[in-house]
């Protein structure tokens, strides 16, 4: 499943389009669904993108893409660029974001700085948005901090005001419809079960639980502690397996 | 595809860290203020984060020596 949070209809239209969405939804946010795919319209400022992300992600599964789609601001760089962010800073903010950059990723990157503001001076070289940080900050309290992305399109400079710029997303989505194809599957974790023969602690449980999240996410083979006959040798041999394959998860 | 290497502010210009970037031909630099913003994060997605490695450029803190001890 991938959610797209985009603050304006204006930004959100091309996506509408290409992808035949149908709006599921009217109120409190515009939602719209199709198969894997849904998008939201939260509205500009921080405010509206914390209110409609919460509103739509609590409901989404964990193994589910969240994505941030809209224009940003650029002292130098072309319009219509589209950038992947890889750093999001805040006036204020205790510390700064740092989203994952994917796997197969050829989007060039670069830092974001939200504003409150529309911004006018562009006084370093980063992009310029006003929902970055407030969807990184609500995003990650739903989804592991590798299924958040912000792709963000240079709508704006200083020598180009937003209101006369030209630019519209759906210049972005020939390059972002190939890359959102690069984006790797993602699992449905199953929470491990144990045979009620075998004797663990809370803690052991959840030790085992970890470490077999680690297998599984990296393909480790674990049958071999499955054939033992008590929790004790079960807890050994899952060790064993750890300490020699997954040496910094042990 | 470039290296990802993320960079302590306090770090970017100490000879050591400008001779490991010139290992790489094109990385993609990120600073950041301490290395504890991005390593051993909450929540993460292990299999996703394996498919892209970083490197992380920091200093060490605190005590790196310690006295012996007096018994010893």
């Amino acid at each position: 499943m991938i959610l797209i949070a985009i603050a304006c209809m204006l930004e959100a239209s091309p996506f509408l389009t290409h992808f035949s969405l149908k709006k599921t939804q009217n109120s409190p946010f515009p939602l719209y669904e199709r198969e894997s795919l849904a998008l939201v319209v939260t509205g500009i400022g921080e405010h509206a993108m914390i209110a409609a992300l919460s509103h739509t992600v609590g409901s989404l599964a964990k193994n589910s893409y969240v994505v941030n789609i809209g224009y940003a601001g650029h002292r130098s760089a072309p319009l219509g660029a589209v950038y992947s962010v890889n750093s999001i800073l805040k006036e204020g903010a205790k510390s700064a974001f740092y989203p994952h950059i994917s796997g197969k990723s050829t989007l060039p990157s670069m830092p974001l700085r939200s504003v409150t503001q529309p911004e006018s001076l562009f006084s370093e070289e980063l992009l310029y948005d006003m929902e970055g940080h407030a969807f990184f900050e609500t995003a990650k309290r739903f989804v592991p901090l590798e299924q958040i992305i912000l792709w963000k399109v240079v709508s704006d400079g200083p020598k180009r005001p937003f209101e006369r710029s030209p630019v519209s997303t759906e210049r972005a989505l020939p390059v972002l419809l190939p890359h959102s194809e690069t984006l790797p599957p993602l699992s449905c974790p199953k929470e491990p079960t144990f045979p009620p023969s075998w004797r663990l602690t809370h803690t052991q449980r959840l030790q085992a639980a970890r470490s077999i999240r680690f297998a599984n996410e990296l393909g480790v083979d674990l049958a071999p502690c499955y054939r033992a006959k008590t929790g004790r040798a079960f807890l050994r041999a899952l060790q064993e397996i750890t300490e020699t394959t997954l040496p910094e998860y042990a | 595809m470039p290296e990802i290497i993320y960079i302590e502010k306090r770090v970017q210009t100490l000879p050591r860290t400008q001779a490991f970037l010139r290992r790489f031909s094109n990385p993609t630099v990120i600073f950041c203020d301490h290395y504890k913003e991005i390593f051993n994060r909450r929540n993460q997605n292990f299999r996703l984060q394996k498919e892209r490695p970083a490197w992380i450029v920091a200093q060490k803190e605190g005590s790196l020596v310690h006295p012996i001890p007096p018994q010893y």
